[in-house]
């Protein structure tokens, strides 16, 4: 249910928490209201159930008083007024029935002598038993029995319930179409804000801005956004002139670089002509291995070129003891900053 | 055809008054007093006395040993909020009495009538046509059964009310005068 309600738009998801809500609230509404109702409706049935016994036991005082029961009949006639009692009778003292009615809508009733007629109200299935005495100057003279039947009632609580399912029913219909229409406050900015960041998304068109309709929540996010959209836009612009600029200077350090490398083959064949034509043997040597020599070392020594290369220097030499000797005084000299030639 | 009065039904009317059932010889007589004893003594509670003494309501009794006996064992009861005081020795002034109970056999009772005239007093009597000859509140047997016949003209002179209720189970009848 609730991964069911997660992935629903939020307008619709709107609408079912409306409704949910609605119908929880007009349910228990009811509930509460049909209890009352249940209640108050047995109270007043009874209570005027009691009324009536009380009218009929007053007007039957003379009835009973001077055994007159045509004027108890009369009376007890009249109930025909009221279709929920069914059957009703006066009992004289000894409990014995002095005048009966019987709407004739039901079974006939049996009338009991002496029905039990301790309380005043007793329920028996569907129908209700109501006994009130008959006083006179405080001298009890019979009861009036009522036996009413409770069927109405119960009629009126399929009426009730009937016309509850369809009040909750055409409110639910009104809440639908209010939520529906109400729900656009709040998913409407939303939409348009998932809009635009879905257009941006698909077209890398940060140019584009969403429009803030409030100052809610939404409309704090949609200032948000286009800040973030503003900024993403400038660090692009910045991003694109600063890789110009890079592209830039990259072509020119390329030209100087040419430019440096030129110069210096220019300078090393320059270097090159002189060592090779110098008149005197030049030589550079790294750790007594000779690493170069001009053209005039090898005719000096007789080597063809670059024949000398890679050999130690020994081998200029005729012995040990003179390479050693020449090599100490060369390497005096140099340590004084001097020049040594030989 | 009406069932005659029933042991059963007396019992509880009398039961209710303290009156015992005391079998006697003039069975039918004794049990029709009784009832008539027992009519008085309800008659009394529909009936609106203007001026009634705070205390005592008090019913005269003339010309009836039985009734008169009858409705002594009645006396000190209450009736209306007051003591039921019953007065039996054939007062010669009833305008004491709020009602005057005249056996059938009473000779004088025209003129207890015209002595109690225009005063607000109760006349019952069982004497043949007592309400249509000017008395207020007759009794009369029929089918086995007593019953009330009233005269609203006199009562209303009398300045006497009668519940509707009563009215409504009596028979009325027009006053034999005017």
């Amino acid at each position: 249910m609730r991964s069911w309600l997660k992935n629903l738009p939020i307008k619709n998801k709107l609408i079912v928490i409306i409704l949910i809500c609605s119908a929880i609230a007009l349910m228990l509404e009811a509930l509460g209201y049909i209890v009352y109702e249940r209640k108050r409706v047995r109270e007043d049935m009874l209570r005027d159930l009691t009324s009536v016994a009380r009218i009929v036991a007053d007007r039957s005082t003379a009835a009973l008083a001077f055994n007159d029961n045509k004027v108890a009949l009369e009376t007890l006639a009249a109930l025909k007024a009221k279709r929920n009692i069914t059957a009703a009778a006066i009992y004289d003292e000894s409990g014995k029935v002095f005048a009966r009615y019987d709407s004739g809508e039901d079974q006939p009733y049996p009338f009991p002598d002496e029905s039990s007629l301790a309380g005043s109200i007793r329920e028996e299935g569907q129908y209700v038993h109501m006994v009130e005495p008959i006083l006179m100057d405080g001298i009890p003279l019979g009861n009036v029995f009522i036996r009413a039947s409770l069927r109405e009632l119960d009629q009126m609580w399929q009426n009730f319930l009937v016309i509850t399912a369809l009040i909750a029913l055409f409110t639910v219909f009104i809440t639908l179409f209010l939520a529906s229409r109400l729900q656009r406050l709040v998913s409407g900015p939303l939409e348009q804000l998932t809009g635009t960041a879905l257009q941006i998304g698909e077209h890398k068109d940060y140019s584009l801005r969403a429009t803030q309709e409030g100052r809610d929540e939404v409309g704090a996010l949609v200032t948000a956004f286009n800040g973030m959209l503003e900024t993403i836009e400038s660090r692009n612009r910045e991003l694109l002139l600063a890789n110009q600029r890079l592209a830039d200077s990259e072509g020119e350090l390329r030209t100087v670089n040419d430019d440096l490398e030129q110069r210096v083959r220019d300078r090393t064949a320059e270097m090159q002509a002189l060592f090779d034509s110098a008149s005197v043997g030049i030589v550079l040597a790294k750790n007594s291995i000779i690493s170069s020599c001009n053209r005039r070392m090898d005719q000096l020594f007789g080597y063809a070129t670059g024949e000398q290369v890679g050999q130690s220097a020994r081998i200029w030499y005729i012995d040990e003891e003179a390479y050693l000797a020449s090599g100490e005084a060369m390497y005096a000299q140099i340590a004084r900053g001097e020049t040594y030639a030989c | 055809m009406h069932k005659p009065l029933t042991h059963g039904f007396l019992a509880v009317l009398l039961l209710s008054l303290g009156i015992c059932l005391i079998p006697t010889v003039h069975a039918d007589e004794e049990l029709e007093d009784k009832v008539k004893a027992a009519y008085l003594f309800h008659l009394v509670k529909f009936v609106d006395w203007p001026g009634l003494p705070p205390d005592e309501l008090r019913i005269c009794v003339y010309g009836s040993k039985s009734m008169a006996d009858l409705m002594g064992e009645l006396s000190n009861r209450k009736v209306k909020e007051r003591t039921l005081k019953i007065d039996a020795n054939d007062p010669s002034d009833p305008s004491r009495c709020q009602v005057v109970f005249i056996g059938r056999t009473e000779k004088r009772w025209h003129s207890l009538l015209e002595k109690t005239a225009g005063l607000p007093i109760l006349t019952v009597s069982d004497h043949d046509g007592f309400a249509r000859r000017g008395g207020m509140v007759g009794f009369y047997a029929d089918g086995g059964k007593i019953r009330l016949e009233i005269n609203p003209g006199v009562t209303h002179k009398a300045n006497l009310r009668l519940s509707s209720k009563l009215l409504e189970l009596a028979r009325t009848v027009p006053a034999a005068k005017e």
